[in-house]
């Protein structure tokens, strides 16, 4: 098993120099012949100058199925067809690649590749998250943000402190997966209270975030 | 292209020197004709028959592709020079938008076969120039 990168620069290479750490084949193809020469002295990897959108290209890589593809290209359009060249000529399944338009990941999705990643929408998650509250101590928003996991600090002045966890209204789409009080783990039931000072891991989808935040941390 | 008798919706992606002529004339010959360039200086290419729409805007951006209300179109022609973008706007007029014909404009021949995996009908002019070039030189030969 081999992984191949495709495009990129900064990326390409940080992430190269760590997969070859663990130990790793790594291949990477770019355009750029300065980049190619650069990591060429940099990295114990197999460097290959040329447009990762060539069949004639990619065909110097003798791919195999279990490979993993990474293809890192500012331009959607070739990423796509990048994407879909690696599935269809080499049957290469897994392949991760970035998104530069959010709203392409649908795209990618649909077209098989199952991991396409938006360094937009991830920032700006992650920017919704940092305004939300200041108790708010994890936001990790999964599965392209259909699926939420927050971490709340209950503080004194919360509407639920207090409270059995039954007693609280929560809407149906949350669920609290896990409380740490003191660097104990407490598994939630209905019977267990919700103390000041508890730590709560939610899952919950993002509709409901606001009004979860609310219930527990108050407004 | 077959004849047809009703006009169609049909969306045209690149004007430039091959796009811009095709859109002329199928608006010309009744169709409704929608295009969309990224550079605005590619709509002064189209001729004075051309009364369809213009669209500024990049077409491998789905809100722009929106724009063209793509869904509904009968066909999809992408013309522009680049074959990477040609692809990512018929696979996505294709598979995303179930528009029924696309046809591509592909450039490099190498790039046939990955069009032709996704039904879409590819124009190569590269083919159609060497083809006709062969055919002028040798006069005698098969086609």
């Amino acid at each position: 098993m081999k992984i191949v990168i495709i495009g990129g620069y900064r990326i390409a290479y940080h992430l190269a120099r760590s997969m070859i750490s663990k130990g790793y084949h790594v291949y990477v193809i770019n355009r750029d012949p300065q980049v190619c020469q650069e990591l060429a002295k940099k990295l114990s990897a197999v460097i290959i100058n040329g447009d990762g959108s060539k069949k004639n290209i990619l065909d110097q890589i003798e791919f195999s199925q279990d490979d993993i593809v990474v293809i890192l290209t500012n331009t959607d359009r070739d990423s796509l067809i990048i994407s879909q060249m690696i599935k269809r000529y080499y049957g290469v399944e897994r392949i991760v690649t970035l998104v530069n338009d959010p709203e392409n990941i649908e795209i990618f999705n649909r077209l098989g590749v199952k991991v396409a990643i938006s360094p937009t929408s991830l920032l700006s998650q992650t920017i919704q998250g940092l305004l939300l509250v200041e108790e708010m101590e994890e936001f990790f928003p999964v599965e392209e943000g259909k699926l939420v996991f927050l971490r709340v600090e209950v503080p004194d002045s919360s509407p639920s402190a207090g409270k059995k966890l039954k007693e609280i209204s929560l809407p149906n789409e949350c669920i609290i997966g896990g409380i740490l009080r003191q660097n104990n783990v407490v598994i939630p039931r209905g019977e267990t209270d919700l103390l000041p000072g508890d730590r709560v891991f939610i899952i919950c989808e993002p509709k409901v975030q606001t009004q979860v935040i609310r219930l527990l941390v108050g407004e | 292209m077959k004849k047809r008798a009703e006009s169609l919706y049909m969306i045209i992606v690149g004007c430039g020197r091959i796009g811009s002529i095709v859109a002329s004339q199928m608006s010309a010959s009744g169709n409704n004709v929608v295009v969309i360039d990224n550079r605005e200086v590619a709509f002064d290419n189209l001729s004075e028959e051309f009364t369809g729409f213009k669209i500024l805007g990049d077409a491998t951006e789905i809100v722009h592709l929106k724009e063209t209300k793509i869904e509904r179109a009968d066909v999809v022609l992408a013309l522009t020079g680049d074959d990477n973008t040609n692809f990512m706007v018929s696979t996505v007029a294709k598979q995303y938008f179930g528009v029924k014909e696309v046809i591509a404009r592909v450039n490099d021949p190498d790039n046939e076969d990955i069009f032709k995996e996704f039904d879409i009908e590819v124009i190569s002019p590269t083919a159609l120039v060497a083809e006709k070039i062969i055919q002028r030189v040798d006069v005698g030969g098969q086609s």
